[in-house]
């Protein structure tokens, strides 16, 4: 890893004398590629899901030939719509709202406790 | 009783009784599984053979965990992915931490952006990995073929070496932002009049990243390290998701031989000496760990 090396010099002062010099601009463009590169990476894998997700179930079935689905379709989530995914939206939130408050409850009276009323061996924590 | 409590003793006992229910469910989720745990490791607790259920086993669930033909192979392997898996995510994300730490227009966008794989959850990741890297449904095949790449028309997950491939990209995918963000916090901390000297001394940036940087950096790198490699050695979810620990067993971890132990084979004796030993190797990277960090961290 060349680049971790160039980065360093630290901003401010990295500017008044050598700012022109064909070796700080090769630093900084090799800095954008390498910052271009990680998003593309990041990011690439959620266009596909994306891109999957509107394509025609039998284009998906044929197997990837491009970049981007050939034809736009909403079929798959028509399809989701009529499955369960409501009911599964239902159980997650009756999951997130339960835990959350049961969390919320215990953890600030037990916290409120060991702040404030002086409960033996809070000093472990 | 109609003595007078102390106003100090009504509030403690007022707090011991606030404190008590957290208290109550923590024992409940992680003290009791961890000895029952522990007792089932000394005990034949195989539900498949109702005739020795419960009766005592003395070391034979350990003396089967070392000696039997899958523990020790799926050790070295989780040993070999611990390693690599976490010198990849430090070598990445310390460069992406450097680069991130400059100035440039767009920061905070760039920096939201690579942190967004951290924030999906593993089995999401590791299914959405698993679509990637199928030769019909993904883009890795299609992508390294248009380019003329070797690997293209890869069956990824048939081969030993392919299937961890497509596994360490799916762990490093997830976690290098992991790595990059307490890394980044790190940096930020970092006194810039160090580097300024440094320049007027005469040294070059690489100097100042070995000298000034990674030395101050040592603190942050080790919190990140001991986080990482930990759940690096604990690794299951990518691993079920991705191979189902196949081909074969090629990439069975310590975890998915655990998970196998007592959801497939029903054996609780025999899982529960391997998850015993598992939290003991656990420890003692987090203690060989924390004695290197120790110092740096009170100097």
């Amino acid at each position: 890893m060349s680049a971790t090396t160039k980065p360093v010099r630290a901003p401010e002062f990295a500017r008044p004398r050598r700012s022109r010099s064909t070796g700080h601009i090769a630093r900084r463009v090799g800095c954008y590629v390498l910052v271009a590169a990680f998003v593309v990476v990041s990011l690439f894998p959620f266009y596909w899901i994306l891109a999957t997700s509107l394509k025609t179930p039998d284009e998906i079935s044929a197997g990837t030939t491009g970049l981007w689905p050939s034809r736009l379709s909403i079929a798959s989530y028509v399809t989701d719509l009529h499955s369960n995914f409501l009911q599964s939206l239902a159980n997650s939130a009756i999951i997130a709202i339960s835990t959350t408050a049961l969390t919320v409850v215990l953890a600030s009276l037990a916290g409120y406790a060991l702040a404030r009323l002086g409960v033996r061996g809070r000093g472990g924590i | 009783m109609a003595r007078v409590r102390s106003l100090e003793t009504r509030d403690r006992l007022l707090g011991y009784g606030m404190v008590a229910p957290a208290v109550v469910v923590l024992l409940l989720i992680t003290a009791f599984p961890l000895f029952y745990n522990l007792w089932n490791s000394f005990h034949h607790v195989d539900l498949l053979d109702p005739t020795t259920l419960g009766s005592g086993a003395g070391l034979g669930n350990y003396v089967q965990v070392f000696t039997g033909a899958t523990f020790v192979p799926s050790l070295a392997r989780t040993a070999a992915f611990t390693v690599v898996s976490v010198a990849i995510e430090l070598a990445v994300g310390l460069a992406m931490a450097v680069v991130l730490n400059r100035p440039f227009p767009g920061r905070g966008v760039v920096r939201a952006a690579i942190f967004v794989p951290w924030a999906v959850p593993t089995v999401v990741s590791a299914m959405m990995w698993k679509t990637m890297f199928d030769p019909r449904q993904g883009f890795v095949d299609y992508v390294l073929g248009a380019l003329h790449l070797p690997g293209g028309g890869t069956t990824w997950l048939a081969g030993t070496w392919t299937a961890w491939t497509a596994v360490f990209v799916a762990d490093a995918w997830k976690n290098v932002p992991f790595m990059t963000i307490l890394l980044l916090a790190g940096l930020q901390v970092l006194p810039r009049e160090l580097y300024e000297s440094s320049r007027i001394d005469g040294a070059s940036p690489w100097q100042a990243f070995t000298r000034i940087t990674l030395p101050l950096l040592k603190p942050a790198l080790m919190v990140a390290l001991v986080f990482r490699t930990l759940q690096a050695f604990l690794v299951f979810d990518v691993v079920y998701i991705m191979t189902g620990g196949g081909p074969g067993s090629s990439t069975e971890t310590v975890s998915f031989l655990n998970w196998r132990a007592f959801l497939v084979d029903s054996d609780f004796g025999y899982g529960g000496a391997v998850s015993v030993v598992m939290v003991v190797i656990a420890l003692l990277i987090a203690g060989v760990y924390v004695r290197f960090v120790r110092p740096e961290a009170v100097g």
